[in-house]
């Protein structure tokens, strides 16, 4: 099991390095950066575009400044902002934690109801509730998060100023717990209104299958209580594929806080990634996509291992050394 | 039932963007006042310049239609060989090669990545190679690169699986040749596997088009899409007109939730087939 | 799907309990917001607000996030009203725009051959952590600006004209000038003076102003907290806090829920969502926000002077006034607008309708064979709507109009490269010239490195005196002449001149118009009107 664990960070991070350095190449070849943001009466100088060019240190060869990326963060350094010149560091310090707290209200809010939700359709198949539910999460799916955070953003904060963002975005946990779960709401339940739906709608798909199946009766046959029926064999059953599910559920809430972000103008990671590449701030680019694969293939990595320990199919196979 | 429902949504949301666009006028022009109210002369109403929104909004959605089924066609185009030349190099290094490559593109998710790419170049054409490449044309490319991992890893499972099978074994004894068995044999069986994703995937490119718009790296002006129609009408809600904000979006969400519906209806088929 | 006689009592009950459970969490997720809302829907707008103001700090939004924070290097709106309560210069504009001392004692000196102008300089003030006003830190501002590699966008007004400065005590500076420059009195009432430590520092400005940067989240937002040792009357605020909300419909929401008092760049749309609230007041001024409209004469189809004629006459100036400004906006002439010195409201070069039937016979004249053009803009909403509006407009007449919209960057560089047609975007100056745009004629001189290709040695000949004069009046006239040139031969034709449009909250005195002639939001001046 640990070892399974190990083999896959391994593969994980040298996957990452490829894709860093990728980026890497890529952000140099592209137009944007600082030289080209220079005002263009200071750009039309060709002097004080090389002096510019110098004093950021963007005249270097790329494999120079490449090899001084990767050396400085074997020190843990990710280097100044091209632009302000503030630590890459201290700016994800700042941001990171909007949207871990964004990320995880998002994610309550999607695997809470949403296991509800696959429950009691699967257990009232067919029946209206059943067709509640899917009709629920159909549409929950397809709605686009941007347009509803935009109607939200509108219609609820027009009447409720206290559940939209306050100005600054974002009031940390630490200062006001209260004040802090409630700004983020809206935006939580916009963002995990498609996990909701994936939830429930694998839960659903997957327990209808147990459900039906020979355990189930036996259980039941030999008296056991519904709730234990439901608990001791049903969900454990269907752990495995709901955890996949999960983990299709961080992909979505990482790319969905690109978007609830700029909508409610939240200070977070994603806001601060779109700005960076945009104006080509190759420092904070790198490091911002850099913290965000990281977390992201992090717990993609938790997901793999916590399938395979929940399935015991799974973990017969990496016993037998077939990851 | 949800079946039927899914198909009259995407045949509306198709209908709209393929026959809406010859109906209606230009969506460029300034044919009306600023913000009018949805009436016959303007069955959507107007925006904030005075241009009709349902022109604006079939254009939008044929927009939306022919980037997204140009990404996911692209990303088929080079995922399926790919997956396909993997399954049959299976656990060898062109397997590993294919796959690791396909790994690297998925340190983020599908949806950042396009972000980023399409962020890098600034929202405009760009030369690449002395080559000029439209803004759209980037577009379809970043859409397209996101699914090429997705759809990839599903030629190659159930191509494995394909492979591994007796049929195969026996075509194999019979002495059939690899390439042939991977074209005539392996393909047609991994294609509904495949074509019941297509349709999800479609659903997310038409999401992933309207967020691009919505964050500026989309298609440019004048021309509108869904996703730049949403977000330039979310301040007109301010002073009531909800037409603007409304009507093009719950156009959107009628594409997603067909393509949604029928793609799922076709993945149910497939199961319920399997298991005959 | 084996219906169920095997399903007992018990499981039933179950079921019951657990309905009745999800009952009362659907209704606590449906009440919840509904609860956690009454705070707020219950009491009004305005009693929030005057709560919220009991912690002395004014609130602003604004619209974007400076790319730089030094006002050594940006002259841009962006970077100048976060720093406008922060530094101060040697000279300042009175309440009638005239340039009197502030960090300075009196008038410069100027030597009788015009080339050494003196200056002295206060010897109460100090900086932010405690040092004394000294002539180091005015020197050290203009090295900072006269070193390339700054960037600074100051050094094309002082490149060509200043040679030396030096310090000849604490308290007096030296200017040494290669020739008469009369401009220059216009950037020291301009130019900032940062402390000679802080120059360099692109996360840091230290001035002698009534407020300090206390923090800052890069993009996101900034903190300024007043300066007790300030040498003025001290601020009203406890502190200024500057909150970035890049879309105006959020902007405008956040003013009208009271989360900020004051917000700028209003969206033109949005503007009687604002006059119909009473809790707001709506401020529209002439302010040197400038159209900037250059077209490429180095290359079809602009070389074209009927060409460039067709395309002036058939502009829908109009349109542009009433579907992007909603009326808010003067029809535009030639480059130099209401707020700037050089408006000549008399000029009218072209009407307000395009002239559809005059510019059909320029396109008859024209040897071009081009019937359309690129108009590259900026990626903001505003650039795209007057595209828009103009595209269509032009259509009109047969001409084929692409729209291209490009990020600051690529815009920029396309400029540079003259890889541009018909280049379009908004600009707000003011803060580096003061009741002028001085920089926005510059491509109009066939020396300059931007020179959009348009060669006349007699405006050129305007343009270098208008530089180098000391009487306002005749630098006017000369304005005044350079722009209705630049009108009637197509060169600078903007479609109109917009309105500044800010917002603001009745719990705060309004802002000053006569101050935004400059650009200038001078918060620090401002005062809560219920405290």
């Amino acid at each position: 099991m640990i070892r399974f664990a190990l083999h896959r960070a391994a593969s994980l991070l040298v996957t990452l390095v490829v894709a860093v350095s990728g980026l890497f190449l890529v952000l140099h070849a592209s137009p944007g950066s600082p030289l080209t943001n220079l005002a263009p009466s200071v750009a039309a100088d060709p002097e004080a575009r090389a002096a510019v060019a110098r004093e950021t240190g963007l005249d270097r060869s790329m494999a120079e400044q490449y090899g001084d990326f990767w050396a400085s963060l074997l020190h843990l350094d990710l280097g100044t902002s091209l632009y302000d010149g503030s630590s890459v560091s201290e700016a994800i310090a700042s941001a990171a934690p909007v949207s871990f707290q964004l990320g995880l209200m998002a994610a309550a809010v999607a695997i809470g109801p949403g296991v509800v939700a696959g429950v009691v359709a699967a257990r009232r198949r067919g029946r209206p509730a059943d067709a509640a539910v899917r009709v629920l999460s159909v549409v929950a799916i397809s709605v686009p998060s941007y347009w509803l955070a935009v109607l939200c953003l509108v219609l609820v904060g027009e009447r409720w100023p206290d559940l939209v963002p306050a100005a600054g975005g974002y009031t940390p946990f630490g200062t006001d717990p209260v004040a802090s779960v409630r700004s983020l709401l809206l935006p939580a339940v916009v963002l995990g209104l498609g996990g909701f739906a994936m939830v429930a709608r694998s839960l659903r798909s997957s327990l209808v299958g147990v459900l039906d199946g020979d355990d189930v009766h036996f259980a039941r046959a030999m008296g056991m209580p519904e709730h234990q029926v439901l608990g001791r064999i049903a969900l454990r059953a269907v752990a495995p594929s709901t955890v996949t599910v999960v983990g299709l559920l961080v992909g979505g809430l990482v790319s969905g806080t690109l978007l609830v972000e700029s909508v409610f103008a939240l200070p977070g990671l994603g806001q601060l990634m779109v700005t960076a590449f945009v104006r080509g701030d190759h420092p904070l680019a790198l490091g911002t996509a850099l913290v965000t694969a990281v977390v992201f293939l992090g717990l993609n990595l938790v997901v793999d291992v916590a399938g395979v320990a929940l399935d015991p199919r799974a973990r017969r196979r990496v016993a037998a050394g077939r990851t | 039932m949800a079946d039927r429902v899914g198909t009259a949504l995407l045949g509306a949301f198709v209908l709209l963007a393929v026959v809406g666009p010859v109906l209606a006028g230009s969506p460029t022009a300034l044919v009306g006042d600023v913000l009018e109210p949805p009436s016959w002369a303007h069955p959507f109403g107007t925006d904030s310049l005075g241009r009709d929104l349902f022109a604006r909004t079939a254009d939008g959605a044929r927009t939306s239609l022919v980037v997204s089924t140009a990404a996911v066609a692209l990303a088929l185009l080079v995922a399926v060989p790919a997956g396909l030349a993997a399954a049959r190099a299976h656990g060898r290094w062109p397997d590993q090669a294919v796959m690791r490559v396909v790994e690297s593109t998925q340190v983020v998710p599908q949806f950042v990545l396009v972000v980023l790419l399409l962020g890098l170049g600034g929202a405009g054409p760009v030369q690449v190679l002395g080559v000029h490449v439209s803004t759209t044309a980037r577009i379809v490319a970043c859409i397209a690169l996101g699914f090429v991992p997705f759809f990839a890893r599903i030629a190659r499972a159930s191509a494995v699986v394909e492979l591994e099978s007796e049929y195969v074994e026996a075509l194999r004894v019979a002495g059939v040749g690899e390439r042939e068995l991977l074209v005539r044999d392996v393909a047609p069986n991994v294609a509904p596997v495949l074509g019941a994703q297509v349709l999800l995937a479609l659903a997310i490119a038409v999401f992933a088009e309207g967020g691009l718009s919505f964050l500026g790296l989309g298609v440019p002006a004048p021309h509108p899409t869904l996703g730049n129609l949403i977000a330039e009408a979310g301040g007109q809600l301010l002073d009531g007109a909800w037409w603007y904000a409304l009507i093009p979006g719950l156009v959107l969400v009628a594409g997603i939730t067909g393509c949604n519906l029928v793609g799922d209806a076709a993945a149910d088929r497939l199961v319920r087939s399997d298991l005959r | 799907m084996t219906p169920s006689p095997l399903r007992a009592d018990p499981s039933a009950r179950a079921t019951i309990d657990r309905r009745r459970f999800l009952g009362l969490a659907l209704g606590a997720a449906v009440s919840g917001p509904a609860l956690l809302g009454a705070c707020g829907a219950g009491t009004d707008t305005s009693a929030r607000v005057v709560r919220r103001h009991q912690d002395g700090i004014l609130r602003i939004g604004v619209a974007g996030a400076p790319s730089n924070i030094n006002p050594l290097d940006s002259g841009s709106e962006l970077t100048r009203w976060l720093a406008e309560p922060i530094v101060e210069t040697l000279y300042a504009y009175d309440a009638d725009l005239r340039s009197v001392p502030l960090l300075a004692v009196g008038e410069p000196e100027v030597s009788a051959d015009e080339l050494t102008w003196t200056v002295r300089l206060r010897d109460d003030v100090t900086f932010h952590g405690g040092d004394p006003l000294t002539a180091h830190d005015v020197v050290a501002s203009l090295d900072h600006i006269l070193d390339l590699s700054s960037g600074s966008e100051w050094i094309t007004y002082l490149l060509d004209y200043v040679q030396t400065f030096e310090a000849l005590d604490d308290r007096t500076v030296a200017i040494g000038l290669v020739r008469p420059y009369g401009l220059l009195r216009s950037h020291l009432t301009n130019l900032p003076i940062t402390h000679r430590d802080a120059v360099d520092r692109r996360d840091a400005i230290v001035g002698t102003g009534p407020y300090r940067l206390e923090r800052f989240t890069p993009g996101q937002s900034f903190t300024l907290v007043r300066h007790p040792e300030y040498h003025g009357e001290p601020g009203a605020f406890e502190g200024i806090e500057f909150t970035v909300f890049t879309d105006g419909a959020t902007r405008l929401v956040s003013l009208r829920q009271g989360k900020v008092d004051l917000i700028t760049s209003v969206p033109y749309q949005n503007l009687r969502a604002v006059e119909g609230d009473d809790d707001l007041a709506l401020v529209l001024a002439d302010s040197p926000l400038d159209v900037l409209t250059y077209v490429n004469l180095l290359a079809e189809p602009f070389s074209d002077a009927h060409f460039r004629r067709a395309v002036a006459l058939s502009m829908d100036r109009a349109g542009v006034r009433d579907r992007v400004f909603g009326g808010h906006a003067t029809i535009g002439q030639g480059p130099i607008g209401p707020a700037e010195r050089g408006w000549d409201p008399d000029l009218a070069v072209y009407d307000a309708e395009p002239d559809l039937d005059a510019a059909r016979a320029e396109l008859e004249q024209a040897t071009t064979e081009r019937r359309g053009f690129r108009i590259t803009v900026g990626t903001s909403q505003l650039g795209k709507e007057i595209a828009s509006v103009l595209a269509a407009g032009w259509a009109t007449v047969g001409l084929d109009v692409e729209i291209e919209q490009l990020a600051g960057g690529p815009w920029s560089s396309a400029w540079l490269a003259n890889e541009y047609e018909l280049l379009m975007n908004t600009f707000q100056s003011g803060f580096t010239s003061g009741p002028a745009n001085y920089l926005t004629l510059a491509p109009a001189h066939s020396r300059n490195l931007l020179s959009c290709g348009y060669v006349d040695p007699e405006l050129d000949g305007w343009l270098d005196r208008v530089w180098e004069t000391d009487h306002d009046d005749e630098r006017a006239g000369l304005l005044r002449q350079v722009s209705a040139r630049l009108a009637e031969e197509a060169v600078m034709f903007p479609p109109v001149y917009p309105r500044a449009a800010f917002a603001q909250r009745r719990e705060l005195t309004p802002l000053d118009p006569e101050q935004l002639r400059i650009s200038r939001l001078a918060p620090h001046e401002l005062r809560f009107t219920s405290s």
